[in-house]
């Protein structure tokens, strides 16, 4: 991956929000949209079988342990 | 006003396993969808799901996965944001406190960073996965598409 060379200074506070530049169609299709890729990963291969709760495990590791 | 909420990355991850909280998920998206909400991803669930994108051996998959992903954020306009300093702070104060009440995990706990930043972007944080380590964060509300629902369906 090619990093560009160019800096967006901000201060500590600044609210920075990323965007491929690419203008969306909200609100017009959103249903169909999200319908279209409902079970999308039902045969993925590492997380088939598993409830959310479960990937959030393996990605940020077991909840709270106190 | 304008409603405000950062989406989990359990939310899209939810959809895409198509686990129990599935349909809600579509209902509470829908909702949010009327009330022309402004909507949060950070950057930690943004890796979240494309996490789950890399670990695809199958190229057609993988492409139709991405495609997904980005139909998902374009039609919602769901505003990919950065941690700041004020978040990373936030993070690090609920990292100190989970270690002084004994907690064993010695690296920055991803939750932390997710609860600070959808703190400061929106006080509200949609997830199908409470975990624990969210209630560090006494000025964020966490709910579920349930009890989103519940609370805010007119």
């Amino acid at each position: 991956m090619k990093a560009p060379s160019r800096y967006v200074r901000v201060h500590y506070g600044d609210k920075v929000v990323f965007t491929d530049g690419k203008r969306g169609k909200r609100g017009r299709d959103v249903l169909a949209v999200w319908r279209r890729s409902q079970g999308l990963w039902k045969d993925h291969p590492v997380f088939h079988g598993m409830a959310a709760k479960e990937v959030i495990e393996w990605l940020r590791g077991e909840d709270s342990d106190i | 006003m304008t409603f405000k909420a950062r989406l989990d990355s359990s939310i899209i991850i939810s959809h895409l396993v198509g686990d129990a909280h599935k349909d809600d998920v579509l209902l509470a998206i829908d909702q949010l969808s009327r009330r022309k909400a402004e909507l949060f991803f950070s950057l930690v669930c943004y890796a979240e799901v494309w996490t789950g994108i890399e670990l695809m051996d199958d190229d057609e998959r993988k492409a139709q996965a991405t495609t997904s992903f980005a139909d998902i954020i374009r039609v919602n306009s769901l505003m990919i944001v950065a941690d700041n300093v004020a978040i990373a702070k936030e993070a690090a104060r609920a990292q100190a406190e989970y270690r002084r009440r004994g907690g064993r995990r010695e690296v920055l706990i991803p939750d932390f960073l997710i609860g600070a930043n959808a703190a400061y972007f929106s006080g509200r944080l949609l997830t199908t996965n409470p975990r624990d380590f969210l209630r560090s964060f006494l000025n964020l509300e966490v709910l579920t598409p349930r009890g989103f629902l519940q609370k805010y369906s007119a």
